[in-house]
């Protein structure tokens, strides 16, 4: 008669030596500080141009504001900064102050839902690849 | 300033947060079969990947260093981070995280190693194949639970930290792959100590 008797397989053990023969080698600590510093980099990048396209999203809306507050019955006479962005984007689909304002909100709320480097907190990882939220241990 | 080799893991830890690429060398060569044996257990027997985890925890481990402020233990920090590369090597891999059959199979037609070294020695080549093929129906995370639990003796309070679980659920999973395991390993004729 067969024996139906089951060998026992120490877990611990056994998981400790399947993962012994699959590990790899050495590792490369150079390389990994050079990746992280790479990614750090391009990380602060990011962060520089997410500061750039705030100040545009933020200060060309004021600008036009400021000039259309005067200027509004006459766009080609607002400020050389403000009259491409006026008479481009604004100028053919709002024809009162109320409008433009609203106008200038909603396109603000557009940029900043548009591209998730430029949301305020907590919803980018602006060094993301270099550190991870709650690794502050 | 003590001598690296006599420096202890949080002395390297901050040394190598200040840039000191000794310190992180030192460091990465005190902590690499550990992260290594770690990335080969999520990997689930792919130790190609298992080779790539263990790379982008050390990269990570190097991004995170200046933000450890030595309130858990280093090894909280290295297994937390190589979870979290095993996990994310699962994802862009796209692969099915809960399959690694062909593996397993691979792993089991495999003949024998001439000469085992004294860890394979420590687990028969059949059961070796039978446990490969159950470990391989369990996600990444999973595994890595598991290999910690079993083969590194980590208590509940740690692993909560490294998987960011209570305890209360990390009794239930732990109790859950441990029943999966069973089962696997029963239809083959094996049980588990």
């Amino acid at each position: 008669m067969a024996s139906t008797e089951r060998r026992a397989i120490e877990l611990g053990p056994a998981l400790r030596a399947l993962a012994a023969a699959s590990a790899p080698g050495q590792l490369d600590p150079p390389a990994a500080m050079r990746t992280a510093r790479r990614r750090r980099a391009a990380a602060l990048a990011r962060v520089g141009l997410a500061a750039v396209a705030a100040s545009l999203a933020l200060g060309l809306p004021l600008a036009v504001r400021a000039a259309s507050s005067r200027r509004l019955a006459d766009p080609a006479a607002a400020s050389a900064a403000s009259a491409e962005f006026a008479e481009g984007v604004l100028a053919p689909r709002v024809a009162t102050r109320a409008g433009l304002e609203a106008e200038i909100d909603r396109y603000i709320v557009d940029l900043w839902g548009s591209d998730w480097s430029l949301a305020p907190s907590g919803a980018g990882g602006a060094d993301r690849g270099t550190a991870e939220a709650g690794d502050e241990l | 300033m003590r001598e690296i080799a006599a420096a202890d893991d949080a002395e390297l830890a901050a040394r190598a947060a200040r840039g000191e690429g000794p310190a992180f060398d030192a460091l990465a060569l005190r902590w690499q079969d550990r992260i290594g044996r770690y990335a080969a257990a999520a990997a689930g027997g792919d130790a190609d990947l298992a080779a790539q985890i263990a790379q982008e925890s050390l990269v990570r481990l190097y991004g995170a260093l200046p933000r450890f402020r030595g309130e858990a233990t280093l090894g909280t920090l290295v297994y937390r981070l190589s979870a979290r590369a095993a996990a994310d090597a699962f994802r862009r891999l796209g692969r099915d995280r809960r399959r690694l059959a062909p593996l397993a199979a691979e792993g089991a037609e495999d003949p024998p190693a001439a000469a085992p070294g004294p860890e394979e020695a420590a687990i028969r080549a059949d059961e070796a194949a039978a446990l490969r093929r159950a470990l391989a129906a369990l996600d990444p995370e999973s595994r890595g639970l598991i290999y910690l639990k079993e083969a590194e003796g980590m208590g509940l309070a740690e692993l909560g930290r490294v998987f960011g679980l209570g305890e209360g659920t990390l009794k239930s999973r732990l109790s859950r792959i441990r029943a999966r395991l069973r089962a696997s390993l029963e239809e083959e004729g094996y049980g588990i100590d």
